[in-house]
């Protein structure tokens, strides 16, 4: 029981990792962002590109989803530029389906690039043990996930609730308008945001490599999940993200062992009675 | 120091301000008054270039402001409150004011100095700004906008809404933080016995155009031009 638990957590932790970058651009420039998961998947193949299939230790397996931030921080950078600044003032339509074709762009560089072959990767070492307590078996890859989710969660939350850059993000969420009326370079602003929520995808998908499959179909993986976490938390709600993915983690790993043969079907129930209950999000308001 | 020529004003292809032409001098205080409709709204957010479209000459101490974005002016010691105030919810009262500082940077005034001068603002201060009479709500936005030092205020409708006490404090208010920090003032009201307690002489506007400018007495004396634009 506690071994489902905390295997529910790591996943949620992963989910988690790709949902957080998903919320803070939602939250801030109201963008759902359909190409999240390929700058995830892109970021995954960085890492990948650095590291190998056996990454040959933790400091450069870290260094390598650093670097995949900021690479894919980079591209988002670029996106900004060509796509999503064009398009802020337009119906948000033409953005969901400018997100999407972008979408679509990167899956086709991804196999332009790294091919339609697949690659498994493990652990680095430290990672690639077990923690045994008693009669319980924690894979320290999971345990690492579990810690890294959070401190990326603690870092986050106090970044947008506790300094002034964070302060000014909230304001311009709430009233982009009134927030350049006091000085605030909003376009700026914006750009620094997309690029914050792009570094966030890349990270993950480095963090994320051992234990995947590296193929172009990885985008989709994580995306669905991470997708039901930002609502469930309440659209650009970072602290309901984070809660929202761990229970979905964990709803998913008990719903393994226990329905092992209808897989994700406890989920959707669990989304449509959520939605049903509490339409508004875990804390009831769609604030960053 | 704020020279306005030729001020044509558009939302989409309707034309609301047509050739306004005024001037605010160094720490001068002065109104624009018009009934419901007639563009004062329109004319200082065309100042800030935020919303309408705009053709014609803003110049700003000496320099064409031309398509300059809001928050240039701001740095440039331009500010205005607009009619809705717009007081952040999610943040406190002293916040709101000092919100003012980290985006405007460089010489603004901390929250707790300009509290000091709205006395209203004192026991509400860690107030969320979500939860705010209308008369809070405006003085905290005087206030915020007082905070970056502006070289000029731009205050859009301020009484509307309050109680009569509050519109005399806001009017003694309003003009101490002028003379205090020697921003000079235009302000657009309704209201005319508060715009002429804050202020030394006004325009008239009407359907987009400047139809009278002179001092308070000017407009006594010419009593035709007061019920012809301002009677309700
Ligand atoms: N966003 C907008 N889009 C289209 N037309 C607008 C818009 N805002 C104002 N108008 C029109 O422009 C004209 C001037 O409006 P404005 O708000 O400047 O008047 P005002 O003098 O501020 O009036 P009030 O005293 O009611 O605030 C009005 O005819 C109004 O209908
Ligand atoms: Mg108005």
């Amino acid at each position: 029981m506690l071994f489902t638990i905390i295997n529910g957590l790591a996943t949620g932790m992963a989910v988690f990792l790709v949902a957080a970058g998903l919320t803070l651009i939602f939250g801030i420039l109201k963008i759902l962002n359909f190409a999240h998961g390929a700058f995830f998947m892109i970021g995954a193949y960085v890492a990948f590109m650095i590291v190998g299939s056996n990454p040959p230790s933790l400091w450069l397996f870290l260094l390598a989803s650093v670097a995949a931030g900021l690479v894919v921080g980079a591209l988002g950078f670029i996106t900004d530029r060509t796509v999503l600044r064009r398009l802020r003032d337009v119906d948000e339509a033409y953005m969901l389906i400018a997100t999407f074709a972008v979408l679509l762009i990167c899956e086709g560089a991804v196999k332009l690039i790294w091919g339609v072959n697949y690659a498994s990767i493990n652990p680095p070492p430290l990672l690639d043990d077990a923690i045994i307590v008693g009669s319980l078996f924690i894979p320290t890859y999971s345990a690492f996930l579990i810690g890294f989710g959070v401190l990326v969660y603690v870092a986050l939350d106090l970044a947008i609730h506790r300094t002034w850059l964070g302060k000014l993000l909230q304001a311009i969420s709430n009233d982009s308008w009134m927030t350049g009326l006091l000085g605030v370079n909003v376009p700026v602003a914006l750009t620094l945001s997309v690029v914050a929520s792009f570094m966030l995808a890349g990270l993950a998908g480095g963090i994320l490599l051992p234990n995947q499959t590296l193929s172009p179909v990885l985008g989709g993986s994580y995306l669905l999940l991470a997708f039901i976490a930002v609502i469930i938390g309440g659209l650009g709600d970072i602290r309901g993200a984070f809660i929202a993915s761990a229970l979905l983690g964990v709803i998913e790993s008990a719903s393994s062992v226990l329905l092992p043969n209808i897989p994700g079907l406890a989920t959707y129930v669990f989304v449509v009675v959520f939605l049903l209950v509490k339409p508004q999000g875990l804390f009831g308001s769609a604030s960053t | 120091m704020l020279k306005v020529e030729r001020l044509d004003a558009f939302y989409g292809d309707s034309q609301v301000l047509h050739g306004v032409g005024i001037t605010v001098g160094d720490g001068e205080r002065v109104a624009i008054v018009g009934r419901n409709g007639a563009g004062k709204s329109t004319l200082l957010k065309s100042l800030m270039n935020a919303g309408p479209r705009v053709s014609g000459l803003v110049e700003w101490q000496g320099e064409n402001l031309r398509d300059m974005p809001s928050f240039r002016r701001v740095r440039l010691g331009l500010s205005l409150v607009p009619e809705d105030r717009r007081i952040f919810g999610h943040v406190t009262v002293a916040e709101n004011i000092e919100m003012a500082r980290y985006a405007a940077g460089g010489n603004a005034l901390p929250a707790a100095v300009v509290i000091e001068r709205f006395p209203m603002l004192v026991p509400i201060k860690d107030r969320p700004g979500g939860r705010l009479s209308g008369g809070q709500q405006q003085m905290v936005a005087v206030a915020r906008a007082i905070a970056a030092r502006p070289k000029l205020m731009m205050l859009d409708e301020p009484t509307e809404g309050l109680a009569p006490v509050i519109v005399e404090q806001l009017a003694r208010d309003v003009k101490a933080a002028c003379v205090e920090t020697g921003a000079a003032l235009l302000l657009s009201e309704q209201n005319l016995w508060f715009a002429r307690q804050c202020t030394d002489r006004l325009y008239i506007i009407d359907s987009g155009q400047i139809v009278f400018s002179g001092d308070w007495p000017a407009l006594d004396r010419a009593p035709d031009v007061k019920q012809r634009y301002l009677a309700v």
